[in-house]
């Protein structure tokens, strides 16, 4: 799985007024929650935390998010729960962290990629795709960033379930193994 | 052109379009898309003039999604008709669209084409809207 660094810095003043005069400095406001830590609300330079947020592009990735209060610096690792936009604008209001375990498994959702032109095809099947994320569990850092299936040898009247996946060491499949991903309806040999 | 099949009242009040559209503002389907910036109703006649200048422009090959549907019916008193004796007939259906909405989603076809196609999609509106993409929008 990708992983960005990212720097913030810790927050005392809460509300709109004030997230409204860190948006116009330049800042965007967020929030630090987990399992074993108080929550914290916290500020990031806009303009670098939008840069990180396209380098991963819509994609699962781990945060690596340094919080300094003035003295100390600590680093979390999180991914991001929630952006939110502006409908308009399209630019950051507000982000939510959430901290992870890098050593505990999680759930994620992981994009299916489909390479090459089914066999079935050119015998004049249909391609039906019935799924274009997988749910997949494991330590975040063994996530793949995407599965790809190679969908050539697929022939007419046949399908690919989410059991013939193959899939990196320390990574399960939470979905049924029997679950349709891709079929070739239709065609004659 | 697009219309409910049933409906709990034929007729309903004006409205008021205040605030910005939350729900349905980001990229669900395609890879570009138009987005109002304003806001104001929408008529099933727009929302098939403007589908059909991205056919017309796009002519095959991509596909399209339409991200409004008109489900508000407006009304209109006949011609040379004195004032009051009721609200008037329903005229037509429109789709009430605030600040951030997306309209239309394209993908499949180069991005200039779905550029023009869009640019001319948003000479029908009523309202300002701009073309959004899919790789520079969070």
């Amino acid at each position: 799985m990708l992983q960005v660094d990212v720097q913030a810095a810790k927050r005392d003043q809460r509300g709109k007024g004030a997230a409204r005069s860190l948006r116009r400095a330049g800042r965007t406001p967020a929030v630090l929650y987990g399992p074993q830590i108080d929550p914290q609300a916290l500020s990031l330079d806009t303009h670098s935390f939008t840069k990180a947020l396209f380098s991963v592009h819509r994609r699962n990735s781990v945060i690596n998010l340094e919080v300094s209060d003035g003295q100390n610096k600590n680093v979390h690792h999180v991914v991001a729960r929630e952006i939110q936009t502006d409908p308009i604008l399209d630019n950051v209001l507000h982000a939510d962290f959430y901290v992870i375990s890098l050593e505990e498994p999680l759930v994620f959702q992981v994009p299916l990629r489909y390479r090459g032109k089914a066999k079935g095809v050119d015998m004049g099947g249909d391609l039906v795709t019935s799924l274009y994320k997988i749910s997949l569990k494991g330590k975040a850092l063994d996530i793949p960033d995407e599965v790809e299936i190679d969908i050539s040898g697929l022939g007419p009247n046949s399908q690919m379930t989410c059991g013939e996946l193959s899939l990196p060491a320390g990574v399960e499949l939470v979905q049924e193994k029997d679950e349709v991903c891709v079929a070739v309806v239709g065609g004659t040999e | 052109m697009l219309s409910p099949k049933k409906v709990t009242h034929r007729k309903v009040f004006k409205g008021r379009m205040t605030g910005q559209a939350y729900r349905g503002s980001s990229i669900a389907y395609g890879q570009y898309a138009l987005k109002a910036v304003g806001c104001g109703w929408m008529s099933a006649r727009q929302i098939e003039a403007a589908r059909i200048a991205i056919n017309r422009k796009v002519k095959r090959g991509g596909k399209m999604w339409i991200r409004v549907f008109p489900d508000k019916s407006y009304t209109k008193k006949p011609a040379e008709t004195r004032m009051g004796k009721g609200k008037g007939s329903p005229e037509g259906w429109v789709a009430v669209i605030k600040p951030g909405r997306i309209l239309y989603e394209l993908s499949g076809v180069d991005g200039d084409l779905a550029r023009e196609a869009l640019r001319l999609a948003a000479n029908k509106l009523p309202f300002p809207t701009k073309i959004i993409e899919l790789d520079t929008t969070l």
